[in-house]
């Protein structure tokens, strides 16, 4: 495995390090700070549903009388709940209209706007074939091919549960980190659909219109994750890196109608220089079931989550890199799990150095048992790690 | 008896606006599709360019707002050789995410087309039996005659809301 092994040692996220966290939304009973736990990946964030409205895309084209288009001008800014969101729409309309309207949701999630063609209203039309109204449909869900006309009540095409949504860090001063990761429960594949655009952002300002580093983090079915053991997430033209970073979600029609992550990292990852991990890689999946017998012989299973053992095994650690590792398991002891990167080469292919998929060999572990060191001459070091992956 | 179709003629303005389409949902799951299979059928050589399929929101029982696009097209050579055919072929798409319940529409676009009584292409229906039952289909509210089109999607369920 060589040096393709980073330990993530250092989340620049904790609430001890990071100057301020700000989330885009969260649902009451899964705040944002449950992400930055990393001791309890199943207990979540999970989105609420954040709108943003810009200033010059915020135009609703509509009919209260057969022929004559109104506009209202939704006001731009961002709104942390549909509730409010909703409620912009809903004073827009009424501030240019003379009827009145409920924006809300139907069964399904997908948006609905109704008029009470009160106040002399003789019609309610949404002109989503309007060009002004492009933006807006686009955020409501509206198609744009057709009006809708013909009723008081409209309901959007498509579900739109955001605009985006993001986990956005001021670290207090610029900063490189090594990596960023994602994960939620190991058992379960991420909330996400397979089109959700997931981007990690660093800026030196907090104005991410056109942040200086802005990269693609690829879906996975189980971890997101990018990483840079030599120059930094920041890139060789960074060094410094940025003291504002984000992870930027849009997603606007994933079925559940939230996202949700249970631990997140942005941090550092030590990679040893001369020393190694070395192969043969030993793991294997353990299956927490248990089975009892009756008497005739039958079993009877309870069944339980599955989790893995690894074995990590260290060659040529230099004095140095022994005392890293060991004042890191003095830190963590067996008791608070870490982010470990096994294989974090990709080939041309897409594959891992040994593996199909390397983000299925980002684990977040604890250590199993404690490790165990022996000097095999002067500056040598060899070690082995028992690790099981957290639940 | 009477003569019945086995298909559904794709006039121009069928392809033009006045969208043929066939309706379907997953009743109880979110669906993310990456395939499907349309039977159709051409008469008399028909002349497009290439076929692709669409999948269209649901608006009053009619294609709405359009959700995504195949990602291949299959051209008239790829479709067939001779005048008269019938033919099955497979459309990606790039994992396109349905809501459990709300329907959908499946709409086949060829581009170049010319749709007439004496040369078009046309939709295999799904005759003489239904392939879904109606909790996952239903008649297209646009006019496709009394039968379901043929289709088969590809793709997977994601688990319940929780």
């Amino acid at each position: 495995m060589g040096k393709c092994v980073g330990i993530c040692d250092f989340n620049y996220l904790d609430e001890d390090y990071v100057a301020q966290r700000r989330e885009s939304s969260e649902k009451a009973a899964y705040p944002a700070s449950n992400v930055y736990d990393l001791q309890r990946r199943t207990r979540v964030w999970r989105s609420d549903g954040f709108f943003l409205v810009v200033d010059g895309e915020n135009s609703i084209v509509f009919q209260e009388q057969a022929g004559v288009n109104l506009t209202a001008l939704v006001a731009p800014g961002e709104y942390a709940t549909p509730t409010l969101f909703f409620a912009a729409v809903k004073t827009a309309l009424e501030a240019a209209g003379v009827a009145t309207y409920t924006v809300d949701t139907a069964a399904s999630g997908k948006i609905r706007i109704a008029s009470n063609l009160g106040g002399g209203a003789t019609v309610f039309r949404l002109m989503t074939t309007a060009v002004a109204f492009a933006e807006m449909a686009e955020i409501l869900g509206f198609g744009t091919d057709t009006d809708f006309t013909g009723a008081s009540t409209y309901t959007a095409d498509v579900l739109r549960m955001h605009s985006e949504e993001w986990l956005e860090w001021d670290l207090g001063f610029p900063t490189n980190p090594g990596a960023f990761l994602l994960a939620s429960d190991r058992n379960s594949p991420l909330k996400i659909t397979p089109n959700c655009a997931v981007r990690l952002q660093g800026n030196w300002t907090r104005d991410w219109t056109a942040p200086a580093v802005d990269l693609e983090v690829p879906y996975d079915e189980f971890v997101l994750g990018l990483w840079d053991f030599t120059n930094g997430l920041a890139g060789s033209s960074y060094p410094s890196g940025f003291r504002y970073w984000r992870v930027q979600f849009v997603d606007p029609s994933n079925p559940r109608r939230y996202l949700e992550f249970g631990v997140c990292y942005l941090g550092h990852v030590y990679v040893t220089e001369r020393g190694c991990s070395v192969f043969p890689l030993e793991f294997g999946p353990q299956d927490l079931s248990t089975v009892n017998y009756a008497e005739a012989g039958q079993g009877f299973g309870q069944e339980l989550p599955n989790t893995s053992g690894i074995q990590v095994t260290w060659n040529a650690l230099t004095k140095q890199e022994e005392r890293e590792l060991r004042l890191f398991y003095e830190r963590t002891k067996r008791t608070r799990a870490f982010f470990i990167i096994m294989d974090s080469v990709e080939q041309e292919d897409g594959t891992g150095a040994f593996s199909v998929n390397n983000r299925d060999w980002v684990k977040l572990v604890k250590f199993q048992t404690d490790p165990r060191y022996r000097l095999s001459s002067p500056n040598f070091f060899e070690g082995g790690w028992a690790l099981r992956e957290e639940l | 008896m009477s003569w019945r179709n086995v298909v559904k003629p794709l006039s121009t303005a069928d392809v033009a606006g006045n969208l043929v389409s066939q309706k379907f949902r997953h009743p109880t799951l979110p669906m993310v599709i990456d395939g499907v299979v349309i039977g159709f059928a051409g008469y008399n050589n028909p002349a497009f360019g290439e076929l692709r399929v669409r999948i269209y929101s649901d608006r009053s029982g009619s294609p709405g707002k359009l959700i995504a696009t195949s990602t291949n097209g299959r051209a008239k050579a790829d479709v067939h050789t001779l005048a008269n055919f019938m033919k099955w072929a497979t459309f990606q798409f790039d994992d396109v995410q349905l809501q459990a319940g709300e329907w959908y529409h499946l709409v086949l676009v060829p581009s170049a087309y010319t749709g007439v009584d004496a040369s078009f292409l046309a939709w295999r229906m799904s005759y003489p039996d239904p392939q879904y039952p109606l909790v996952i289909t239903d008649l297209d509210a646009a006019g496709a005659a009394r039968h379901h089109l043929d289709f088969a999607l590809h793709g997977y369920t994601i688990g319940g809301e929780d």
